[in-house]
């Protein structure tokens, strides 16, 4: 009865709901087969397709935490790879630290998610209780990665170190001395046993599909909950929803830090994936390249935003033998997206298919306008 | 109306406006403004255009910051409150611009509206019993941008019931209703005042303010201009004077 | 006496670090003021302004010409890119954000097709004088003054001439602008293609002091967007000048105090204070203060 009266308000339970594209049958069987496509990978690609397949599921996790905060929250944040990147510090810097006396990484991992959160938390409380938005998030976002790009850059002093991991200023993460062990592969222990995933194994594929998944869920659930709702009307309206009684300050820091913490188990993730971790990350480039996954794909709705980051993230592999061009084409569909589809390539191709399968009109609930903060 | 005029003397203030002056570089939308508003009254706030009506509503509900002055509710000096606070207390606001969200459905609207104050369960109940008070039963799954105005106005009236408010501040709620809908809306705000809420609205219809047979303020300038029942500002020539030549 | 040589060495420095956020900023700023765009590509046109300045330069250009015709080469782009593409995001602050910053990528990024990742470089002229130990380099003396040149430039524009004029009501009310019958759609291009040749012209005087490469732009856009976002929208040419007092003033004291990246952060800090203090920059501040005033 419950369920029928919420779903009569138009409201979605669980997965479905208004928010998200794709709550139908036909969806989830098209889902299915994708997703069991995915995990059958291994058998019909090469090694080396493999390790660069997890990789884009790493993005894809980062596509995620942009599109949360934007395309759900409003708030847009150009800096959205330094949460990424604080991550994969925070978890070289465990890993480092902790592989040989626990033999173990979760609690690298860890590290790897609230640090970035501790971050995040920082920052979003002077910008949200100070009541910046629009503009202003994006632009100091994107000057705070630069910064820390800049500070990391000029670390290669062995001054800079925490523990056994030396920063290593433009060389990237390594260990602070000759028998010091490298950034560690993911190594979770169980008792007496123990799991390792290597960045080039076939099981560390697996398991970043398995997190993609569970964070693609958790975030289609998030969307569709009293939560989602808050989101959406704070994006829509900040002053509407706090005459509402809402302190929207606390739900966009709440939000502000959800993404950062998204954001940082993706760059956990990149640095297990490679043993690797460099200042670049903090640059314009990989920010932009963020933004581009989640307009092309759509900054509304979730499933768009991870299609649209693994078709992108596979023709830029494609593109990458021939240097700069691969970047330069990633800006231009940038700009032809922007200009042809604002809502998104794949969002728009996507609720094309769903009124062919309808057969009736409808409206796509990314056609919203722009709200300008 | 001289009973409604005599009793308010001894009643208790729900909302207190003391010198409360906006300016906006230098245009003094608000140019020291005091106002008592009594707990379980309706109160119609007039004024030619730019009299500062839609700017005291932002200041009350705190989505505007006064220049100076102080806002006391039940007691408690609220000047400094951030508007969710203000909401938690009791305030409720239906903005002139209604913004509603367009591109949600009406029960999505609703559902953002009551959230705060019921538990999910019970969501759907209290969307029906709004959606009935203001006869729109069964609208739930439009979407809000193809409603007409008359019924996005009459949506964004029932989100402002939906907090579960002591003081509700509407702000021209019959612009561009039609006769019937004026009426409606009309029995809402006895209905609701009749349950103990006060209710202070912005209008430009006569007949309406006559209507809702409550105490009536007159803003002008920025200022308190003439309060009294509806029948003596009726025949005030000050008031008429400043309509005439704003006019 | 050092004291004397100290001194002069502090103001040399607040004078070139405010240069350096003039500069960079004053093109933005005129954009972000008339037509609410922030153009995340303008360190991107600054970059193909040094580029055509060092071209020009070693074709045997004198000096100063080579400026101009980098101002105008961006000019051109300028007014190019509001035709094909920002036109079309007026009013959409954050879209007309993210679709510059496509454009800055791919500036950078057809560059480095072009010339490679190689520097080039030119000669910084007017060589330096000293006081006591210290040295100075006259150049930045030079670039502080035409800052001081553009702004001066720019304030005159806005008051005397007719396109100043416009340009105003078009920004003020556009509608009514357009009853009136100007031109708003011409405006924003002239006025895009302006705030641009600035970029250029900034990109060209810096290219004297620093290697050109495709990443040029990227050390001068942080700093730059900082300034305009405190210094506001609502009154381009004093908001500036504030904010670039007041950076400028903050970068030189902690640069001396502590170091460089410090001084980075301070400037970051600062303007948290700013915005925290005046939610609108100050522009916004200093327009209502000076209404109010003039009310009294």
């Amino acid at each position: 009865m419950g369920g029928e009266r919420s779903l009569a308000c138009g409201r979605g339970i669980g997965l479905n709901g208004p928010q998200t594209l794709g709550n139908s049958a036909f969806f989830w069987v098209v889902w299915a087969i994708g997703l069991a496509l995915m995990i059958a990978l291994p058998l019909l690609a090469s090694r080396y397709q493999i390790i660069n397949a997890s990789n884009i599921l790493i993005s894809s996790i980062l596509a995620m935490s942009l599109c949360l905060i934007w395309g759900y929250g409003g708030i847009l944040s150009l800096g959205q790879a330094s949460f990424y990147c604080i991550g994969g510090y925070a978890y070289g810097i465990a890993g480092i630290n902790l592989i040989q006396s626990s033999g173990n990484t979760e609690l690298a991992i860890l590290a790897g998610i609230i640090v970035p959160v501790g971050f995040a938390a920082v920052l979003g409380a002077m910008m949200f209780y100070s009541r910046l938005q629009g503009v202003y998030v994006a632009i100091l976002t994107l000057v705070v990665s630069l910064l820390l790009g800049l500070f990391m850059r000029q670390t290669a002093d062995p001054f800079y170190a925490i523990g056994k991991a030396a920063f290593g200023g433009m060389n990237g993460l390594k260990p602070a001395g000759a028998g010091d062990p490298g950034v560690p592969p993911l190594t979770f222990r169980f008792a007496e046993y123990s799991w390792v995933f290597d960045g080039r194994g076939i099981g560390f594929y697996w398991l970043t599909l398995a997190i993609v998944v569970l964070v693609y869920l958790g975030l289609r659930w998030l969307v569709n909950s009293s939560f989602g709702y808050k989101l959406i009307a704070c994006r829509e309206d900040l002053d509407r929803t706090e005459t509402m009684g809402y302190d929207i300050r606390l739900i966009q820091l709440t939000v502000f830090c959800l993404s950062a913490a998204i954001a940082g188990l993706s760059g956990a993730l990149y640095t297990a994936w490679g043993a690797y971790i460099h200042p670049d990350g903090f640059s314009v480039a990989p920010n932009i390249l963020v933004v581009i996954w989640v307009v092309v794909g759509g900054r509304k709705d979730l499933t768009s935003v991870v299609i649209s980051t693994m078709l992108l993230s596979w023709i830029a592999l494609e593109l990458a033998p021939y240097g700069e061009v691969s970047l330069l084409i990633q800006g231009l569909i940038l700009v032809v997206a922007m200009l042809i589809a604002p809502d998104g390539i794949v969002a728009q191709f996507g609720a094309f298919i769903g009124r062919m399968i309808a057969r009736k009109p409808r409206i796509a609930p990314n056609s919203w306008k722009e709200k300008i903060a | 109306m001289k009973s409604v005029e005599q009793t308010r003397e001894g009643k208790v203030s729900i909302l207190e406006v003391r010198d409360v002056r906006k300016y906006y570089g230098g245009i003094h939308a608000l140019d020291g403004l005091s106002m008592d508003i009594k707990k379980g009254e309706v109160h119609c706030v007039l004024g030619p255009n730019g009299a500062g009506k839609s700017t005291f509503f932002k200041t009350l509900i705190g989505t505007e910051r006064p220049t100076s002055g102080r806002i006391i509710y039940n007691g408690a000096d609220i000047t400094r409150l951030p508007a969710f606070r203000r909401v938690g207390l009791g305030l409720s606001v239906k903005f002139q611009n209604l913004r509603l969200f367009g591109d949600l459905t009406v029960g999505q609207n609703l559902f953002i509206a009551l959230r705060r104050t019921h538990r999910v369960a019970d969501i759907a109940e209290q969307t029906e019993v709004l959606l009935s008070r203001i006869h729109l039963l069964g609208a739930e799954n439009r979407l809000m941008r193809q409603l007409s105005h008359g019924e996005q106005q009459r949506v964004a009236i029932a989100m402002s019931l939906a907090t579960q408010p002591q003081l509700i501040l509407l702000d021209e709620p019959t612009a561009g209703l039609s006769v019937e809908e004026t009426r409606l809306v009309a029995d809402i705000i006895a209905n609701v005042n009749r349950h103990g809420v006060t209710v202070v609205v912005i209008e430009h219809d006569m007949d309406f303010i006559r209507s809702l047979n409550g105490h009536v303020s007159v803003l002008h300038y920025g200022r308190l201009f003439a309060q009294g029942s509806f029948d003596e500002i009726a025949a005030n020539d000050d008031v008429r004077r400043i309509y005439l030549g704003a006019a | 006496m050092d004291i004397w040589g100290q001194i002069i060495s502090y103001a040399y420095q607040y004078f070139d670090n405010a240069a350096f956020l003039a500069l960079s900023a004053i093109g933005l700023i005129l954009i972000y003021g008339m037509m609410g765009v922030i153009n995340m590509a303008h360190g991107e046109l600054m970059m193909i302004g040094a580029y055509t300045a060092t071209f020009a330069y070693y074709a045997g250009v004198p000096v100063p010409i080579a400026i101009i015709f980098a101002g105008i080469v961006t000019g051109v782009v300028g007014v190019i890119i509001e035709r094909l593409i920002v036109r079309h995001f007026y009013n959409q602050l954050l879209s007309s954000l993210v679709v510059t910053w496509g454009l800055s990528l791919i500036f950078t990024q057809g560059m480095l097709m072009i010339f490679g990742p190689s520097a080039k470089n030119m000669p910084t002229p007017f060589g330096s004088f000293s006081v006591g130990e210290f040295s100075f380099g006259i150049y930045r003396m030079v670039l502080f003054a035409v800052a001081l040149l553009l702004i001066v430039g720019l304030w005159a524009l806005f008051r005397f001439s007719s396109f100043g004029t416009k340009a105003q009501a078009a920004i003020e009310n556009p509608t009514m602008a357009q009853a009136l019958g100007i031109d708003t759609r011409r405006i924003y291009t002239l006025t895009f293609g302006l705030g641009s040749a600035m970029g250029g012209i900034a990109g060209a005087m810096f290219a004297m002091t620093a290697a050109v490469s495709p990443f040029f732009g990227q050390a001068y856009t942080p700093l730059a967007f900082i300034t305009v976002v405190i210094a506001g929208g609502a009154n381009v040419i004093a908001g500036l000048v504030y904010a670039v007092a007041y950076l400028a003033g903050i970068q030189t004291l902690t640069v001396n105090v502590f170091n460089q990246y410090i001084g980075y952060i301070s400037i970051m800090a600062a303007a948290f204070v700013a915005l925290l203090v005046m939610p609108t920059g100050i522009s916004g501040f200093v327009e209502r203060r000076r209404v109010r005033a003039m009310q009294r």
